[in-house]
C-alpha cells in the first residue's frame, strides 16, 4: 500500500529513483533473482564447455589399427633390474653388473602384426622401451626421430623400440601408442610388449624411457634410464657403433662386432 | 563418456575457475570496478561447494572408472578435498560460519600438496623419467600441455580458497 501522506506529484518523480527509499523485501527479491541469474549463467557456461569438450574429443577418431599389446617370447635369461641409485642415467661397468651379460632375445610382433626379433644378429643395437603415457617418452621420440631424419644415426647400428607399459583397461594419456608413434612419424621398428610387459621386465626395466644398448652378440654394453640430451644420445650411438658405450667396456676387450 | 572427454572437460572447467579467480582478484584490486566480486559473492559458498564436489567426483572417476592409478600424493590431496566438499555442502545449507573456515584450512593444506605434486611431475627427483614404482611422476593427463591432475586439484583448491575468502569479505 502506498503512503497516504505522500503527495501524488512527488511520488511520481521520486519513488523509482531514490535508493534510500527502497524497502527491505525489494532487496531480498533482487538478491534472489540475481543469485539465480548468476547460477544460471555459470551453469550455461559449464554446459557450453561440456559441449566443446564433447566436440573436441569426439572429433579425434584416429584409432589404432589393432591390439596395442601382443604376446612376446623371451628366449634366454632375463637380466637384472636397472640399478635404482638416484642420479644414474647411463650405467657403466662400475655400477651395473649386467654389462657384458647376454640379454634375452625378444620375439614379438609390430603394430602391423609382422614378426620382429631383437636378438644376436651381428649388429649392435639400441632398444628403446617407451610408454605412451609417459611425458618423457613423448619428448624423447621426436628427438630420436629427428636424429634419424637428419642422418646422424650411425649406419653401423640398428634401433629398435618396444611399446610397453600398455594396459588396455587403464590406457592413460596419449593412448593408443600406435597412433602416437604414427603421429610422430616414428620409423624405428617397434615391437608390441605383452599386457604384462614381459619384454620390459625381462630387460630389467624400472622406468620409462629405458634403453638397453647391445652388441652384435646381444651382450649388454650399457643401459640408460630417463630422457637424455640429444648430445648424449648421439655419443651413446657413436660409442655403440664403435663396439662399446663406455671406456670401461672397451677395456674389457670386447670382441667387436661393429662394422668399421 | 570417454576418459578423453572427461579429462578435456575438467581441463576446461579448470581454466574457467582460473578465469574466475583472476576476475575476482582483478576486481578487488580495482575497488570493484569490474563487478565480478559483487556478482559472485552472493553465490560464492555455493560455487566453492560445487568446485570441491566436482573435484571429488572427478578424482573418483579418474581412479574408479578411467582406472588411472591414484598415487600417494593423490591420496593426500583427496584427504583434504573430500572433507572440504562435504563440509561446504553442509555449510551451504546450514549457514554455519565455522564450517567455511574449516574448509578454508583444508583447502590451504591441499593446495600446498598439489603444488608439491606438480613439482614432482615436472622437476622433482624423477624429473627425467617415469618411475614404475612412483606413479606420482606420471602425468596421466596433460591437457593444453600443462593441465595435469594435480594442476586441476591445485586450481580447485585455489578456487575454493578464493571463493571462501570472497564470501567473508565486504564487497562494495
Amino acid at each position: 500500500m502506498s503512503s497516504p501522506t505522500t503527495p501524488k506529484n512527488k511520488q511520481t518523480f521520486k519513488a523509482p529513483t531514490t535508493p534510500g527509499k527502497v524497502s527491505a523485501p525489494a532487496i531480498t527479491a533482487n538478491d534472489s533473482s540475481g543469485r539465480g541469474f548468476t547460477i544460471a549463467i555459470i551453469a550455461l557456461v559449464v554446459v557450453g564447455l561440456g559441449a566443446v569438450a564433447f566436440l573436441a574429443t569426439n572429433r579425434d577418431t584416429d584409432l589404432a589399427s589393432g591390439p596395442q599389446v601382443s604376446d612376446v617370447t623371451v628366449e634366454g635369461s632375463p637380466i637384472p633390474d636397472y640399478p635404482s641409485d638416484a642420479g644414474v642415467s647411463v650405467t657403466d661397468i662400475s655400477n651395473d653388473g649386467v654389462i657384458g651379460q647376454v640379454a634375452p632375445t625378444l620375439i614379438g610382433t609390430t603394430f602391423d602384426e609382422e614378426e620382429i626379433q631383437i636378438g644376436p644378429d651381428g649388429r649392435p643395437k639400441a632398444v628403446y622401451f617407451l610408454a605412451h603415457f609417459c611425458q618423457f617418452c613423448q619428448q624423447e621420440v621426436p628427438v630420436i626421430q629427428n636424429l634419424i631424419d637428419t642422418g646422424q644415426k650411425p649406419d653401423e647400428i640398428d634401433l629398435y623400440a618396444v611399446s610397453t607399459g600398455v594396459n588396455v583397461e587403464q590406457p592413460g594419456a596419449n593412448y593408443p601408442p600406435e597412433t602416437w608413434l604414427n603421429r610422430e612419424n616414428w620409423t624405428v621398428p617397434t615391437m608390441r610388449d605383452s599386457a604384462a610387459s614381459i619384454a620390459f621386465n625381462s630387460m630389467g626395466g624400472q622406468s620409462f624411457p629405458y634403453v638397453v644398448y647391445l652388441d652384435g652378440d646381444n651382450r649388454v654394453l650399457t643401459r640408460s634410464a630417463g630422457q637424455l640430451d640429444e648430445s648424449i644420445t648421439l655419443q651413446l650411438w657413436n660409442n655403440l657403433a664403435a663396439g662399446a658405450t663406455t671406456d670401461s667396456v672397451e677395456s674389457e676387450g670386447d670382441n667387436s662386432t661393429s662394422a668399421e | 563418456m570417454t576418459p578423453q572427454f572427461v579429462s578435456f572437460f575438467f581441463a576446461l572447467l579448470s581454466l574457467l575457475v582460473v578465469a574466475g579467480i583472476v576476475g575476482i582478484i582483478a576486481d578487488l584490486a580495482t575497488s570493484g570496478s569490474l563487478g565480478v566480486a559483487r556478482t559472485l559473492k552472493p553465490v560464492s559458498l555455493e560455487l566453492a561447494a560445487a568446485i570441491a564436489t566436482t573435484c571429488m567426483l572427478g578424482s573418483l572417476y579418474m581412479s574408479e572408472i578411467a582406472n588411472y592409478t591414484a598415487c600417494r600424493l593423490c591420496w593426500v590431496q583427496r584427504f583434504f578435498m573430500y572433507p572440504a566438499a562435504i563440509i561446504l555442502i553442509i555449510a551451504v545449507f546450514t549457514k554455519v560460519a565455522a564450517l567455511k573456515w574449516i574448509a578454508l584450512g583444508l583447502a590451504s593444506f591441499g593446495i600446498v600438496v598439489s603444488a608439491y605434486h606438480r613439482y614432482d611431475q615436472y622437476i622433482g627427483e624423477s624429473g627425467t623419467f617415469c618411475d614404475v614404482n612412483n606413479p606420482c611422476s606420471v602425468r596421466w593427463i596433460n591437457e593444453f600441455g600443462f593441465i595435469t591432475i594435480p594442476t586441476m586439484a591445485g586450481i580447485g583448491f585455489a578456487g575454493v580458497i578464493t571463493l571462501i575468502l570472497l564470501n567473508t569479505r565486504k564487497v562494495a
